[in-house]
């Protein structure tokens, strides 16, 4: 009882009970709403309102505390489900900022770029389309290479206690690959680690509706590309000012889309 | 007389009535530029004439008052009936009349045009209320000349009496029809439960600390209880960590091979004799070696061994016959061996 009256406070327009529910409460009460939206999948229409109820809730949930990429992942779908491509892309970005190596997230982003409405030919083609994220933090996880490089060196530390007590050279050769491999992998991973905090210094914004990169902050710059951006295009965010924010396409080119027009 | 008059006055109103009888039909036909433009009012005046000219409201629903949704049109009929001229009244435009304009969408319907013997014309009007506040459909102020009425009252007022009516809610639409989604089945896949909101493990400064000293702890603690376990071995192993005594051995193996194998034997195991103890420098014959190894404070067996290893190797070397290389270079290795465990 006690449940389903949060439950009815949590979807009032109020939102008293989203700002003060836990996370599991807030999680519990998505999985509600999506179970509801599943159960009218026959129904487009009523489907989706409780979908976007169920996003709703998610995107509660991880703003106050972003948790895992399943969470992301629940986030995203909800959206996708609500036709909310946008929101869902934004959602997908946010999971893999917290964990770049969920490989399904990734599969998951691909996915929801696949559904946006990119051209095939001509300069837009070319630089809004946003390349797959690639290096070793994508594909490890800081826990995977925890134990990895405790297993690399536990291994190294064996190669010398048995050389220790036998003397054989051999263990020393063990002993030294380990180490090499503990240090070009520990290495490496920092590496990327520096370059992807570098890259998303940037916020990462999202075109909700098709719009018009143009030159300067204004309807009266003419348009940098000579099509509309598709909405779920994704680009950097370097500045704002007046209503309107600059931002750099994954190509390269920079211009201004209305705050209004992105998340 | 009178009556002859009365009869001829009777005659002519006869006459008069037959006249009028027939000019009648082409009277009744008045154009528009037959009424007179004096006295016209500005407003509500749409070209009807005729006299005692009555307009009335009709609407296609029933009811006291009519109940109309909010979102249907009701049709209203406007009748303007005793016009000598229906053919040439005007349609009143009621979206130009405020009081019709802020209580009703209006749609104009088509009205045939009236016959040209009607007696009547209607003009009908398809009205919608803007709201439930709509209480009528108001009246409607009709103006239209009379010819036969005296000067200055040609142009009296008809009215068409507003109809009270009642706005109800609107009909409940029936829901369009239902289309299925067709997004993709991996869609509607989440996560439920606990794991849901799960954070994934992330090390921290004390758990990248314990993984880097978790190895050489473990590592250091096998190699502590394997010298715990097996003693010898580490016995052994502490020997062959002895760089004098390994190359003693290394001495001791060329030694073998060479053309004076016993003196080489010999030196090789003083020369180890001298890195593994503080022997004198002018130390070189077996009683010697053996006083100074007693000296240094070598167990006696010790000291015994190697008076007799190097009393061997002396034999050996002035011996006129035999090789016994092979048992010197083991007694030398024995020896080695003995003296290292110390």
């Amino acid at each position: 009882m006690n449940t389903l009256v949060l439950f009815a406070l949590a979807i009032s327009p109020n939102g008293y009970v989203l700002e003060t529910a836990a996370s599991e409460e807030l999680a519990r009460f998505a999985e509600h709403e999506f179970n509801k939206g599943m159960t009218w999948r026959h129904d487009a229409a009523t489907a989706r309102r409780y979908f976007h109820q169920a996003a709703r809730l998610y995107d509660t949930c991880w703003r106050r505390d972003p948790h895992g990429p399943e969470l992301a992942m629940n986030r995203a779908n909800a959206h996708r489900l609500a036709d909310e491509l946008p929101q869902a892309i934004v959602a997908l970005n946010e999971g893999l900022a917290v964990a770049p190596w969920s490989r399904p997230l990734q599969m998951a982003l691909e996915d929801a770029r696949g559904a946006v409405g990119y051209p095939n030919i001509g300069d837009l083609a070319a630089q809004c389309r946003s390349a797959p994220a690639s290096g070793l933090g994508t594909r490890l996880s800081s826990a995977d290479l925890w134990l990895i490089l405790g297993a690399l060196c536990v291994f190294a530390s064996l190669g010398v206690a048995r050389f220790a007590m036998t003397r054989k050279p051999g263990w020393v050769v063990f002993s030294a690959v380990f180490g090499v491999v503990l240090l070009f992998l520990g290495s490496a991973w920092l590496l990327d680690h520096q370059q992807r905090d570098q890259v998303n210094e940037l916020h990462t914004v999202v075109v909700t509706q098709d719009v018009f990169l143009r030159k300067g902050n204004s309807e009266a710059y003419p348009a940098r590309l000579e099509t509309k951006l598709p909405r779920g295009v994704e680009a950097r965010k370097l500045t704002e000012r007046g209503g309107w924010v600059q931002v750099r396409l994954a190509g390269g080119v920079v211009g201004w889309l209305p705050a209004s027009s992105v998340i | 007389m009178a009556s002859v008059t009365a009869r001829t006055r009777l005659r002519w109103a006869a006459i008069l009535a037959v006249c009028c009888a027939i000019v009648e039909p082409h009277a009744s036909t008045l154009h528009a530029q037959d009424i007179p433009d004096v006295g016209q009012p500005s407003t509500d005046f749409y070209g009807a004439a005729g006299s005692g000219v009555r307009v009335a409201w009709s609407l296609d629903r029933r009811g006291n008052p009519p109940e109309i949704p909010l979102d249907v049109e009701v049709v209203a009929t406007l009748t303007v009936t005793n016009s000598t001229n229906p053919q040439k009244i005007k349609r009143p435009d009621l979206k130009k009349l405020t009081e019709f304009d802020k209580r009703f969408v209006i749609t104009d319907t088509a009205t045939p045009a009236p016959d040209a013997d009607a007696k009547q014309v209607t003009f009908s009007y398809r009205l919608r209320p803007r709201n439930r506040n709509t209480e009528k459909v108001p009246e409607l102020p009709f103006h239209y000349y009379n010819p036969a009425a005296a000067e200055g009252k040609q142009f009296p007022l008809a009215t068409a009496k507003a109809i009270p009516i009642r706005v109800t809610e609107p009909t409940p639409k029936p829901p369009p029809p239902a289309v299925p989604m067709t997004e993709p089945e991996h869609l509607f896949q989440i996560t439920t439960g606990p794991a849901a909101t799960a954070a994934p493990f992330t090390p921290c400064v004390w758990a990248w600390t314990a993984a880097a000293l978790f190895g050489p702890l473990l590592a250091t603690g096998w190699f502590l209880a394997w010298r715990r376990l097996y003693p010898d071995a580490a016995r052994l192993a502490k020997q062959r960590r002895s760089r004098a005594a390994r190359r003693a051995a290394e001495a001791i193996r060329r030694a073998a091979r060479s053309t004076d194998s016993s003196a080489e034997i010999a030196f090789a195991a003083l020369h180890y004799l001298r890195e593994r103890f503080p022997l004198p420098p002018g130390v070189a014959t077996p009683t010697e070696i053996g006083a100074a190894l007693a000296e240094i404070g070598l167990p006696p067996e010790h000291c015994a061994a190697a008076l007799l290893f190097f009393r061997d190797c002396d034999a050996a070397r002035f011996s006129p016959s035999g090789d016994n290389t092979v048992s010197l270079a083991a007694a030398a290795t024995s020896l080695v061996d003995s003296l290292e465990v110390l």
